[in-house]
């Protein structure tokens, strides 16, 4: 049986407490519960099935909430019913703090039937439109015949009604999906130092990761959720490349990621403030992962050394299977750190397109998006001489030849004079002319070796005297 | 025989060898591109960044030998400035592109710690770090701690500087000069200007910590001149025969 707990902000008790929206409101409720909606205008919406009696029951629920939200500086009631309709209007209108579980039609009425029809929560028009024909409390409706009503007012008056009378079961739309697994610690005294905070962390990984083991997964996704007293809430994600079940490696995606965010921001990375009294490390989501040796791919890269004293092969097969994981887990690692601290898309892989125009040859794709390491396109590739360094934007170059549509003798690049000793061209390269692109010109490729030996890549746009009268020559790239 | 007599012996000729080959740029590639150890890499004039780059892609794929990932560090600006390592020509000369990860980093302290963390990692088979101003932040605590990092985790690095930086006090075991080179050029027909071929650097020995204090210190002043082959991606250097390029090469294949 699902229940429901609305909170509802009245006004703010202390003048100094900023406004609280309805997200920032779900966000500090979901130390309660991970499902929490925001409900606008002025309250969240909670679904507690399960999590009420980690504080005691729904009515120590109900005034913790109460109590805290009173601390931060706001007047505030939480109200329990089966349906969000009902904790809705209950909240607002009534005068008991819960409808008990499983109450029947009759206990709804006595409970819910004295209020005003705007408990049903209707717009403005409906609802004036309602007590002018006389209908103002919610008995008034539910004694009449549904058909008249529901063709005067509309449908949305029932379906409110049966959600209230709990006939109906409406879902509420949390804010965020309740994660895979999770773990907290909580604090009689808030932490604030980094070092605490990051040890915390530390610890809740090795929870986390018991966890997974025990489900025999590996988190991808995580997040890490710090809840500041003052009802602020701090979230820091982390991806991994690959499943992850290692309390080091999530701990260290998480020290990088509060580094990161201290070089962007120049300043406490944290933001810690009073402290953090509640701290979640959460995988969002997660792969199946085999059991492995952990203590052995943890070792050196030489674990060969037979320690035993009989040569045992089955062993020692064994222990070199877990140095290839121990590399390959090194590699995803470090790719997961430096994306973690740098952005994802700084960590690139690159990968071959299909496309003849040299800048879309190749295309940068953020390594830890891609599993595993078989990228044989790149063997299928033209063995074309091709420059190492390439510009993102061509250059121009002003170029000096014998014949108008000749290679250059001579050419001037960054306001530096080259004599032309070798050359090899053209490589001509057409414009994808099914695809109809605009300023699409021919280019002549050039590979350009000055007297000094420095090797160029260049080309000429457009074809002499049939594409352009005088076509521009830029350098696109250099050679080793 | 006892183990430590054997391992003294082979210590010596370690030594030894270590000794002959220091004489020649090529010994010092083959002290250079090992493991744990950091290499330096200063282009000669301004205009050798492309020379400097692909001697430092050389000394990669020789590394690339080993299990691992090649991991090229480019700060932002490159991209517009000096280039950024293209994927087509590092598969070209046969660096393997499935092993290879480019990380982009907005400026100089990110590039050293991506390298440090790279080089620790044990991941890596090399790190190749290119800086533009390599002469102000590679400096002797960073590239200190590079060597450490290296070392924890038996990767190479490989510190490519963006402009010449003519005295250097850095922590590095080797230090190359590289300056570019007129390749063997191909004659073609009619009398045309030859085609360019194989890249061609002339290479100097600046520091070579690995034979110091023993007596074939290796010849520092001169210019060495190197060839890099398409179809083996090693460096072909003047060990018994010196290769000569050059214009008087040049006319000789043609």
């Amino acid at each position: 049986m699902t229940r429901y707990l609305s909170v509802r902000i009245g006004g703010k008790s202390s003048p100094d407490a900023p406004i609280l929206s309805p997200i920032r409101l779900a966000d500090w409720c979901r130390r309660f519960t991970p499902l929490a909606a925001p409900d606008a205008p002025d309250g969240a919406m909670l679904d507690i099935a399960g999590a009420a009696h980690l504080f005691g029951g729904e009515a120590a629920l109900a005034k913790e909430i109460e109590t805290r939200l009173a601390k931060l500086g706001y007047e505030a009631n939480a109200a329990l019913a089966d349906t969000p309709e009902a904790a809705w209007a209950l909240a607002r209108y009534g005068t008991a703090r819960a409808i008990p579980e499983g109450a029947d039609e009759k206990g709804l009425r006595r409970l819910l039937g004295a209020m005003p029809v705007e408990a049903l929560r209707l717009d403005p028009k409906t609802a004036y439109a309602l007590s002018q024909a006389g209908l103002k409390r919610i008995d008034d409706l539910i004694l009449r015949p549904r058909a008249p009503i529901a063709a005067r007012f509309g449908e949305q008056v029932h379906a409110r009604l049966d959600g209230l009378m709990g006939r109906a079961r409406s879902p509420i739309t949390p804010r965020f999906e309740a994660p895979v697994y999770l773990v907290e610690r909580r604090f009689a005294d808030p932490i604030s130092r980094r070092e605490d905070v990051e040890g915390v962390l530390a610890m809740l990984a090795g929870d986390l990761t018991r966890l997974l083991e025990r489900h025999g997964e590996g988190a991808r996704q995580l997040e890490a959720t710090l809840f500041r007293t003052d009802g602020a809430v701090r979230r820091i994600s982390a991806a991994s490349s690959r499943p992850l079940r290692d309390a080091d490696a999530i701990s260290r995606l998480f020290r990088e990621r509060i580094k990161a965010a201290g070089e962007a921001r120049d300043e406490d990375p944290l933001d810690s403030g009073y402290g953090f009294d509640l701290m979640r490390l959460a995988a969002l989501e997660v792969e199946t992962l085999g059991a492995r040796q952990e203590a052995l791919g943890r070792q050196d890269f030489a674990p060969l050394v037979d320690l035993s004293p009989a040569p045992m092969p089955a062993k020692r097969r064994a222990v070199a299977n877990g140095a290839s994981f121990a590399v390959d887990d090194e590699m995803a690692d470090l790719i997961d750190r430096l994306g973690a601290r740098l952005g994802l898309r700084q960590v690139m892989r690159l990968v071959p397109q299909d496309a003849h125009l040299p800048e879309f040859a190749v295309s940068a794709q953020p390594a830890a998006q891609m599993r595993g390491a078989g990228h044989a396109p790149w063997d299928a590739q033209p063995p074309l001489p091709r420059p190492i360094r390439m510009f993102e934007r061509p250059e121009l170059v002003e170029t000096m030849a014998e014949v108008p549509d000749g290679p250059p003798l001579r050419f001037r690049w960054r306001r530096v004079m080259h004599e032309v000793a070798a050359i090899e061209g053209p490589e001509r390269m057409s414009s994808q002319w099914w695809r109809q692109e605009a300023h699409a010109l021919t280019r002549d490729y050039f590979r350009v070796e000055d007297r000094e030996g420095r090797r160029f890549w260049m080309y000429r746009e457009g074809l002499y005297g049939i594409e352009a009268p005088r076509p521009r020559w830029f350098m696109q790239g250099l050679f080793a | 025989m006892s183990q430590g007599g054997s391992s003294e012996r082979i210590g010596f000729l370690r030594a030894a060898i270590a000794r002959i080959e220091a004489q020649n740029p090529a010994g010092a590639l083959a002290l250079s591109v090992a493991r744990g150890r950091v290499c330096e890499i200063v282009p000669a004039t301004p205009g050798d960044g492309a020379a400097a780059c692909g001697f430092a892609l050389s000394l990669a794929i020789a590394a690339a030998a080993r299990p691992g990932l090649i991991l090229w560090v480019v700060e932002d600006f490159a991209f517009h400035e000096t280039g950024a390592p293209y994927g087509p020509g590092l598969h070209h000369h046969g660096l393997p592109m499935e092993r290879f990860v480019l990380v982009r980093v907005a400026g100089p302290q990110q590039a050293l710690w991506a390298l440090e963390e790279a080089l620790k990692s044990r991941a890596c088979a090399a790190a190749v770090g290119e800086l533009r101003d390599g002469a102000r932040h590679f400096d002797l605590t960073a590239t200190r701690r590079l060597t450490l990092a290296a070392r924890a985790g038996r990767s190479e690095a490989i510190l490519l500087h963006g402009k010449p930086a003519p005295a250097l006090s850095t922590a590095s075991e080797t230090r190359f000069e590289v300056s570019s080179l007129p390749g063997p050029g191909l004659a073609s027909a009619g009398g045309r200007r030859p085609i360019p071929t194989h890249p061609a650097w002339g290479v100097r020995v600046l520091k070579m910590r690995a034979a110091e204090g023993q007596h074939g210190r290796p010849d520092m002043e001169r210019r060495r001149e190197m060839i890099w082959g398409r179809d083996a991606p090693q460096l072909k250097g003047p060990s018994g025969d010196p290769l000569s390029l050059g214009a008087d090469r040049r006319q000789k294949l043609a």
